[in-house]
């Protein structure tokens, strides 16, 4: 079946043009991340023990079963993205709402995460090791609801009238979410162990 | 894909390319066309008068540092003293003199010198300049102005606090600019206005970048741009990519002022260490120096060639030296830092680093003179503010070197030698190259030109004044008075400085009164300016070839095909077949389009020498 490229090529070039302010978007999102990473390294290389002596280490077990969620979200998602490009709406409706789920679990099991750690005693302000802990997870998190925000967004898209712009937008948003999952990923490997 | 030369798409065929860009209606309300408007002309008029604004109020602040320097303790005269320091009947006390000078920098290098020279010319001149007929992304364009117009309310809103508006320096480094060294909503509301302009900023950002990488018209290269595009479009690259960078660290810092953390106090609940700050803010603000300094090695790099009448001297090469210095901005950032008692070799590495980015900016500093080199000079208004930039540019640029080595930073760090090199280098060079683009693209923003004589003496009035000003700094520096220092003469190993302080703020005080012969040349030229025609300076760019002075809304009923550089003068087969000594770059000399070959470039003007 002939893809959208070749019956229009203007198109092509119009949706190019958008993908590519897309990833430098996406690419100064990162520098933000980076910057916030570079400094909790240089903090925490610096210490004699980590974590600091007489703190308890962050719970793992919430984290772990977040990073599978994340990750499968970001599967159900490119699913759902391919799909619906190839014309097939009632997979790219399933794939999409599937991520809307995963994300929205991500996103309790945050708080129960954070609420935890509250209840042992780690408040905001109570020590650095505390603060890094809730100033990197809520700036990931804002981002996560952002791009939640986008997927409840694309599945009233999908489950409305077919358009155009629909491939595209799936597309935009596929980016940002997989982006958000990535900084995840970097946050587990260096916040929790 | 696509070759070089031949631009860049795949498809090749212009006939798409029109269609890329449709020819949308003009707007017709009054709102939608001045107010909430996506046209780039548009929104660089509105960057344009809010630049302008914030201009004249640090320039005020500025004034204000000088009168406590020459007069220190005595009452700010007039309106300034009457309104603004009523509680103290004009004077101006020590903490009021943190906040003048600590607003005096952000604004001028947020508010005044990013919205004049990326937000007003990066808009106008990009698309033009390109072919395009506007940016990649227009309603994003339009919410970046909004968007940075709402920071500077906030800005405005900051100086009506009860404790007064920012005063920990522009650097803002903890600990003073926590919330104990500056207790108050001022200094938060400050920090979230950088915020807000900051994402105004990356929307600008990423449009430049989107647009000249994607809009270029059919047969223009990389390497037939204007340079005035190349800085933008590297300019637009830094701000991308590090502006997180400091919205990082302004994050973390909002943090520590207003819930409790100590990300970066020492002591207290665990270690914080104010350095991490410095760290942060200047991995941005290395980088920022240069975004605010590429534009101008752009609008010069095409200024000389165009009012020398000579194709660029190693236009390649002035490429690759930008280039270059983007690509060496991010790792210099230490040479700020030298002082923090960081490991000699880390010390020695960014010292090697700052020195060898020295290296391109003389490169580029060389390729103008050669340029000029047996050119037919036309000294016009611009190129007038082309060449003073490019002296006081030298001239701060050379001072650089002593604050990169670090045996002399070690004496020079946080004198007033530092504040003399980077206004001569960052504002001097920033202001007199700015006012050069204003003076040469005023015909195309207006259809009018503006007066000549006034230009001139503006011109004249300004660089030897700013000059003045910031080598009495430098001198000052040198002798040994610190910076930012609210009555340096308490100090008997100061008090002989009183009168160089005295004679440089008279310099200082002319440089302000000589802008008024811009505002009223200004004024007068956009309300009774004589008319300008399309290509008053007989160039061979886009914007001057095939845009009306102004340009109609969608900038160009066809998009040109471009066959050649922008700077290509003095060519002799031009000049037997056309009688002129420049060439449009989507113009075909008659011969070859006779012959049917319209696709050949011409003789290449754009490489090497």
């Amino acid at each position: 079946m002939a893809s959208v490229q070749d019956l229009h090529p203007v198109r092509a070039e119009r949706e190019r043009t958008t993908l590519l302010g897309m990833v430098a978007f996406i690419a100064s999102w990162v520098m933000l991340f980076l910057g916030l990473f570079f400094i909790f390294a240089m903090y925490r290389v610096k210490q004699p023990a980590w974590p600091p002596l007489g703190v308890d280490s962050l719970p793992l077990t919430l984290p772990i079963i977040n990073t599978f969620v994340i990750g499968l979200s970001s599967a159900s998602l490119h699913w759902a993205v391919r799909a619906l490009g190839a014309g097939r709406r009632p997979e790219a409706f399933r794939g999409v709402l599937a991520t809307v789920a995963l994300g929205a679990l991500f996103m309790g099991l945050q708080l129960q995460l954070w609420s935890d750690v509250w209840a042992s005693g780690l408040e905001l302000s109570t020590n650095l090791y505390a603060s890094y802990f809730y100033a990197l997870t809520v700036f990931h998190a804002a981002h996560v609801f952002v791009g939640w925000s986008l997927l409840l967004w694309l599945v009233a898209m999908v489950r409305g009238a077919p358009q155009v712009s629909h491939a595209l937008r799936a597309k935009l948003i596929g980016m940002f979410w997989h982006f958000v999952g990535a900084v995840w990923m970097a946050l587990f490997l260096l916040v929790f162990p | 894909m696509s070759d070089a030369t031949h631009g860049a798409q795949s498809h090749g065929s212009d006939e798409i390319y029109q269609h890329l860009q449709p020819i949308h209606p003009d707007p017709d309300s009054f709102i939608r066309k001045w107010i909430f408007s996506t046209d780039h002309k548009v929104i660089a008029k509105q960057f344009l008068w809010a630049g302008f604004t914030f201009l004249f109020f640090g320039g005020m602040l500025a004034m204000m540092i000088r009168w406590q320097w020459a007069y220190p303790g005595e009452a700010v005269p007039s309106f300034l003293g009457g309104v603004f320091l009523e509680d103290t009947g004009g004077v101006i006390g020590p903490a009021t003199y943190n906040t003048i000078f600590t607003m005096h920098g952000l604004i001028m290098i947020f508010w005044a010198i990013t919205p004049l020279m990326i937000g007003a010319f990066g808009n106008l001149c990009i698309p033009l300049m390109i072919g395009a007929r506007d940016m990649a992304f227009p309603t994003l364009n339009m919410l970046s102005f909004w968007t940075f117009f709402a920071s500077g309310i906030m800005i405005f809103a900051s100086f009506m606090v009860e404790l007064g508006s920012a005063a920990a320096g522009w650097t803002t480094y903890p600990p003073l600019s926590t919330n104990i060294g500056t207790p108050g909503f001022g200094q938060t509301l400050v920090v979230m206005a950088i915020f807000t302009t900051g994402s105004a900023t990356l929307m600008g950002a990423v449009n430049y970048i989107a647009t000249v990488i994607r809009l270029r018209a059919p047969g223009m290269g990389w390497m037939q741009m204007p340079l005035t595009v190349w800085g933008m479009w590297l300019t637009a690259i830094l701000n991308l990519l590090f502006v997180p960078v400091l919205a990082a660290g302004a994050a973390l810092l909002l943090m520590d002022r207003s819930f409790g953390t100590t990300f970066f106090i020492a002591g207290a609940n665990g270690n914080g260490d104010p350095i991490l700050f410095q760290h942060l803010f200047w991995i941005f603000g290395h980088p920022e120096v240069y975004i605010l300094i590429l534009p101008v090695w752009g609008f010069i790099g095409d200024f000389i060639p165009f009012f020398s009448r000579k194709p660029a001297y190693w236009y390649k090469g002035s490429v690759y030296a930008m280039i270059l210095v983007t690509v060496l901005s991010a790792v210099v950032y230490g040479h700020h830092m030298f002082w923090t008692g960081m490991n000699p070799l880390l010390g020695q590495s960014f010292m090697l680093l700052t020195l060898v980015i020295s290296v391109p900016a003389e490169m580029l500093f060389l390729n103008w003179l050669h340029t000029m080199w047996k050119g037919s000079i036309r000294l016009t208004v611009p190129m007038l503010f082309a060449l003073g930039t490019v002296f006081v540019f030298g001239l701060g640029g050379l001072t650089g070197i002593f604050l990169g080595t670090i045996s002399t930073d070690i004496y020079l760090h946080d004198t007033m030698f530092v504040v003399g090199h980077f206004h001569l280098t960052m504002a001097a060079a920033a202001f007199l190259g700015t006012f050069g683009a204003i003076y040469f693209w005023f015909p195309k923003m207006f259809g009018k030109k503006m007066n000549v004589s006034l230009g001139k003496y503006h011109f004249w009035i300004s660089v030897v004044t700013i000059t003045v000003v910031f080598c009495g700094q430098m001198a000052a520096g040198y002798a040994g008075q610190q910076r930012r220092l609210w009555d340096p003469f308490q100090y008997t190993f100061l008090a002989h400085l009183a009168d160089l302080n005295r004679w440089t703020t008279y310099f200082g005080f002319a440089l302000g009164l000589g802008q008024v012969l811009f505002v009223v040349n200004w004024f007068k030229s956009i309300f009774a300016g004589e008319k300008a025609d399309e290509n008053p300076w007989e160039l061979g760019t886009l914007d001057w070839t095939h845009a009306s002075s102004p340009p109609v809304h969608h900038n160009f009923d066809v998009i040109p095909r471009v066959y050649t550089g922008p700077h290509e003068f003095a060519n002799p087969e031009v000049k037997r077949l056309l009688g002129r000594d420049w060439l449009g770059q989507a113009e075909q000399l008659p011969t070859d389009a006779a012959a049917g070959t319209g696709d050949a470039p011409m003789a290449d003007s754009t490489g090497d020498a």
